[in-house]
């Protein structure tokens, strides 16, 4: 496939990478004498295996997964500054990594030098730094402080140093990982302008990052990654809402471990059953934009006349979002005895996505009387799925604008 | 064609790299102190006025010895540059490990910086040296020195780097190694003619033993190229024109090995640190 090969900029095969992590550090000679007596101990973890991907030419390519994934370790394979146990890496046209912003920085040393020093990391001659020297300060606005040591440098200032030395380097490809936008929201603007401006001019990149609306943003196509594996790999938008649904997931399961089993029988009413219904099935993820019920049924072992049922939802935050019983909505039931009463809420779903838990009260509402009877938090989660560019609002009502 | 360019590209950036390097690390060096570089002509100097002063004064070991002050000092800044040189490899990789864990640049390019600044630092002590020779009587100085002292140099050089790869990559795995080697120099310190002219041990074996030493062979050497001619040389030490290639055998040997070591460890490092 000669063809190919020319609009490829990297390509991964089959990468492996394993650490082993000693359960005693043997950093001595002692160390070693003493345990090469004894049975080796270490773990090996297996931080990447049989990865394969293909980066191609002018592509804005995101590698998300949680902590521990093996991104971080993917992309020091890729920079080279990892070696992978199996597998090969090629890489078609020169490469900069960006791990971390300002390598090589020396707290000892003027601002001065620092960009010399770290101008030439990035390959770039005393000449060429020379040359761009007066445009670096003055995008890092540090004209008046350029003579004095780096440690009397705020930190802000020291990132606005390094990153106005890395938007020079001049590569075909780019490794970033997600620590350059770090900073103010200021900071952060100019990072996402550079970003935008490499897309424009059609340079390699490859971004790890955790923010799915970055991924979405600016990414044509991502890689998914979980315990070292590739899971999939799609355009940014259907990664972006494969990783949220993952995390969604398990926070739902992380609450229902949580959920004590507080039912210890002497309670008159006990829950029955809960469920989220949608497309006439039970769901644990909900999707978007369409109503769904939610079901709950209860029994009780005495006769309730004014027997009132009531829920609410709150999300992630423990900020309630909607509320509703039987008694407001559907009028006066009376629970029997033993007997079961099944209460459905339909709910126009205006939720955006996330975790949601729902939370019970069964009351009896008899004028003479009134009282709870049953307070059970958190008896059931959903998700509701979609991506987290719609995340910073609470609802997603149906919006519909005009312009005249 | 391509390929050349390619590669020509790359010793550029790499160079312009080392340069910087090294400049960092002499900036570094004596940053916050009031004589600054001076201290690296100075101590030196100290360490001969010393010895001077204790070998020729109280144990009379100079005394007949032609130029024997400045065999000594010439003895010492060859000595201090190896010592200085291995020193500063030895812990380069490790002290640079968040650069190497972050960046993909050549890990060669880590010691050889650490031992290019101990180079710059004996030259300028060498400078020192020549101007002592200058006003010396019955020197060895001829035409031989200009192209002699020179390879002698080179080979000082690759000794040290040598040591200083080996050294380097031993210590991201052995932190012993540190202390092992502060032992090792004192043993050497002792065994090479530095303090001594080799004319004192008068054992023909142990003469041999001695110069075969790479380092004792440069020393004394030089000596006979520049202070006086009748340091003994390794033709003098050793008869046998074969027996003469021990010591530049042995350089090649460690070159060859520490070289490999190195290579092979150096893909391990960013872990490993």
């Amino acid at each position: 496939m000669p063809d190919s090969t020319q609009d490829i900029a990297i390509r991964v095969e089959n990468v492996s990478k394993a650490f082993k992590l000693p359960h005693e550090k043997q950093s001595s000679l002692k160390g070693v004498f003493l345990s090469s007596f004894r049975s080796k101990s270490y773990e090996l973890q297996q931080s990447l295996k049989n990865v394969s991907f293909e980066v191609k030419k002018g592509e804005f390519f995101g590698i998300v997964g949680r902590n521990g994934s093996g991104k971080s370790t993917l992309l020091k394979c890729m920079a080279g500054v990892y070696t992978p146990d199996k597998g090969k890496i090629k890489i078609y046209g020169s490469l900069v990594p960006f791990i971390e912003l300002g390598v090589g920085f020396n707290p000892e040393l003027s601002g001065r030098d620092n960009v010399f020093l770290n101008a030439a990391l990035l390959g770039f001659s005393r000449k060429q730094t020379e040359a761009m020297y007066h445009d670096i300060v003055e995008f890092a606005e540090l004209e008046k402080f350029m003579d004095q040591k780096l440690k009397n440098y705020s930190s802000g200032m020291q990132v606005r140093l390094a990153f106005s030395i890395a938007i020079r380097a001049k590569s075909d490809i780019l490794l970033l990982d997600e620590v350059l936008a770090v900073g103010d929201s200021a900071f952060q603007q100019k990072c996402f302008d550079y970003f935008a401006s490499l897309k424009n001019e059609n340079r390699t990149i490859i971004l790890v990052s955790h923010a799915m609306a970055m991924i979405e943003r600016f990414c044509d196509r991502a890689l998914l990654l979980e315990y070292g594996e590739i899971k999939e790999i799609g355009t940014s938008t259907k990664i972006a809402g494969r990783y949220e649904e993952m995390f969604l997931r398990e926070e739902a399961d992380r609450l229902s471990q949580q959920r004590g089993e507080e039912a210890d029988g002497t309670e008159t009413v006990e829950l029955v059953k809960a469920r989220v219904i949608q497309g006439g099935k039970a769901q644990g993820a909900i999707e978007a934009d369409e109503d769904f019920e939610i079901e709950v049924t209860v029994k009780s072992k005495i006769a309730i006349d004014h027997v009132n049922i009531g829920i609410n939802v709150k999300n992630h935050d423990k900020l309630m979002l909607i509320s509703a019983d039987t008694a407001l909505w559907a009028g006066q039931y009376r629970l029997e005895a033993d007997k079961e009463m099944t209460a459905r809420f339909k709910i126009q779903n205006i939720f955006a996505n996330g975790v949601y838990t729902i939370n019970l009260g069964v009351a009896d509402d008899s004028p003479l009387n009134p009282h709870l009877l049953l307070r059970r938090d958190n008896i059931h989660e959903f998700i509701i799925k979609g991506v987290s560019a719609h995340v910073q609002t609470l609802t997603r009502p149906k919006i519909q604008v005009t312009v005249t | 064609m391509k390929l050349t360019r390619t590669v020509k590209a790359f010793q550029k950036t790499y160079k312009s790299l080392l340069l910087e390097m090294i400049r960092t690390d002499f900036k570094l060096r004596y940053q916050g102190s009031v004589l600054g570089y001076l201290w690296s002509l100075l101590k030196p100097l100290m360490l001969f006025a010393i010895l001077y002063t204790v070998f020729t004064r109280f144990l009379h070991i100079g005394r007949g010895v032609p130029n024997y002050p400045i065999s000594l000092l010439l003895g010492i800044v060859l000595w201090n540059f190896f010592t200085e040189a291995t020193s500063n490899a030895l812990s380069s990789i490790v002290d640079k490990g968040s650069l190497i864990r972050k960046i993909n640049i050549p890990r060669y390019l880590i010691p050889v910086a650490a031992i290019s600044s101990a180079f710059i630092n004996m030259s300028l002590n060498l400078v020192v040296v020549f101007i002592f020779v200058l006003f010396a009587h019955d020197t060895a100085l001829s035409w031989l020195t200009v192209i002699i002292f020179p390879l002698l140099l080179v080979e000082l050089v690759v000794v040290s780097v040598s040591t200083g790869f080996f050294l380097s990559a031993l210590y991201v795995r052995y932190r012993d190694i540190e202390h092992i080697w502060d032992i090792l120099k004192q043993a050497m310190f002792y065994t090479i003619p530095i303090l001594y002219p080799l004319s004192l041990i008068d054992s023909s074996p142990l003469q041999k033993l001695i110069i075969s030493n790479p380092l004792a062979q440069i020393i004394q050497d030089s000596r006979a190229v520049i202070t006086h001619d009748s340091n003994l040389q390794t033709g003098d030490v050793f008869h046998n024109p074969m027996a003469r290639l021990i010591p530049f055998t042995l350089v090649v040997i460690a070159l060859l090995i520490s070289s490999a070591y190195f290579r092979k460890r150096s893909k391990y490092f960013a872990e490993e640190i």
